[in-house]
């Protein structure tokens, strides 16, 4: 536990000094991931297939802000599916401009969330999903996550009928845009999906909000749980056929990852290094504001020693050391 | 001589100042009339392009349905319902809006009334000296 401590500390550490490298360098893996995930999913456009334009348009999507990284998202899956054909473009464009004009408008930070789903429900581990945003957001999130799992079911729906598509007349186009729209809304096991994941977000949001001890923990274990019970429900009630087994290894999983999250980076969101400039008539002020909570690892070396001192002298000093280490461990 | 106290808050109000303050003045150059208004009329606007998209998508949904009975369909009495759909959906739509951005007007005052509530601060410790 108390290496744990440390390493949580020098990664602490670590963040705080080269937090604009990393934040670069996870924005260049986020656009590189899912636009890969696009072309490897979709890849009907050979010219979006070119690692050359993948890796541009990641390294543009790393410089400019991340909403740029979703609306670069769209450009890929749009080129993908007009190359395909061109209703099924049309049906992707209806629904990614309903959601910005509607929704996106009010919360542009949420958009994040809608690229997550579908990045995550690809490498089988969307249960994370409702448990992070009901953790680290409020439960307006549930609309983005919704369309972040209708975007999912669609473009899984129009890749799985890839061969139906490309009708020439334009009765035939209607047809095949009406088949997308009715079975994607049609879809159960998406409705499924919807509900358990806003069930389990609403449920994860307000228990992480109760002024009760280990909340976040409490939080996450319940969370998974009742993740777990709505999707068997919604299967019960559906009948949406989704592998009962991948859910609870899935949602397992998810657990354990949010557990790091929150054992790393629980201080992270809210304490950040502030770098500052200023001037008043006398000085030019360069401030770098240093949040309080790295000012503790000395005392956690001190902490080592008290440990060996523990062990070679047990008899008399091993309770106070012991809780000076407990109280340190608390810290 | 360097004035900690002083620095303290000159560095809380930069703090302030780069992370909220620049979209905040932006917000504060409005009257909460001129900005609520301005933001419900651009949700007026995205509502009606959204509002028309949705029809289109209605039309190509029903594609044949739509074509078959065209000469049998009353245009007034269905224009009449698109109209009343209409009305409905940018009526709930801006009103909503409405909500949302007199909300965050208020709290962007709040966090101004703060920060102005420094400066005085800040003025007194220099007329101190």
């Amino acid at each position: 536990m108390t290496s744990l401590l440390e390493a949580r500390q020098y990664v602490k550490q670590f963040y705080m000094k080269y937090e604009t490298i990393i934040t670069y360098v996870w924005k260049f893996f986020l656009a590189l991931i899912c636009l890969g995930l696009i072309n490897s999913e979709l890849g009907y456009h050979s010219t979006l297939n070119n690692v050359l334009i993948l890796l541009m348009a990641s390294l543009l999507c790393t410089i400019l802000p991340t909403n740029f990284t979703v609306f670069m998202s769209t450009l890929f899956i749009l080129g993908h599916l007009y190359k395909l054909s061109i209703e099924s473009a049309a049906a992707a464009f209806i629904v990614f401009i309903l959601m910005y004009l509607l929704y996106f408008r009010f919360t542009p930070k949420d958009t994040l969330a809608v690229l997550l789903t579908p990045v995550l429900f690809a490498f089988h581990i969307p249960y994370l999903m409702p448990v992070a945003l009901g953790l680290f957001s409020t439960p307006l999130s549930i609309v983005s996550m919704t369309c972040g799992i209708v975007v999912y079911y669609m473009l899984t729906y129009i890749s799985g009928n890839a061969t139906s598509f490309g009708g020439s007349d334009i009765q035939e186009s209607a047809g095949q845009f009406q088949a997308i729209i009715s079975d994607t809304i049609g879809n159960k096991q998406m409705l499924a999906m919807i509900v358990a994941f806003a069930i389990t977000l609403a449920i994860v949001y307000f228990i992480r909000r109760a002024s009760i001890d280990h909340s976040w923990e409490i939080a996450i274990i319940a969370g998974c749980l009742i993740e777990i019970l709505c999707i068997l429900v919604g299967e019960l009630v559906f009948e949406s056929q989704i592998s009962f087994v991948g859910v609870i290894f899935g949602t397992l999983i998810s657990g354990i990852i949010l557990k790091a999250i929150q054992f790393f980076a629980f201080n992270l969101d809210y304490t950040r290094t502030e770098n500052v400039q200023f001037e008043d008539d006398e000085y030019y002020y360069y401030v770098k504001a240093v949040p309080k909570v790295t000012v503790s690892t000395p005392e956690r070396r001190v902490k080592k020693i008290n440990r060996s001192q523990a062990t070679k002298s047990q008899s008399t000093t091993r309770s106070t050391s012991s809780d000076r280490t407990m109280r340190d461990l608390d810290n | 001589m360097l004035n900690e106290e002083r620095v303290i808050l000159m560095t809380r109000m930069a703090a302030f100042e780069k992370s909220e303050g620049k979209k905040n003045r932006d917000l504060n150059s409005y009257f909460r009339g001129d900005y609520v208004g301005y933001n419900v009329l651009k949700s007026v606007i995205s509502a009606t392009i959204a509002y028309l998209i949705m029809v289109a998508a209605y039309v190509l949904y029903n594609f044949e349905s739509v074509l078959s009975n065209l000469y049998a369909t009353d245009l007034i009495a269905t224009g009449k319902k698109i109209l009343i759909y209409f009305i409905i959906v940018v009526g709930i739509y801006s009103l909503a809006s409405y909500i949302i951005y007199s909300y965050r007007y208020a709290r962007m005052r709040k966090k101004m009334r703060a920060y102005y509530g420094d400066l005085k601060t800040l003025q007194k410790m220099y007329e101190k000296e």
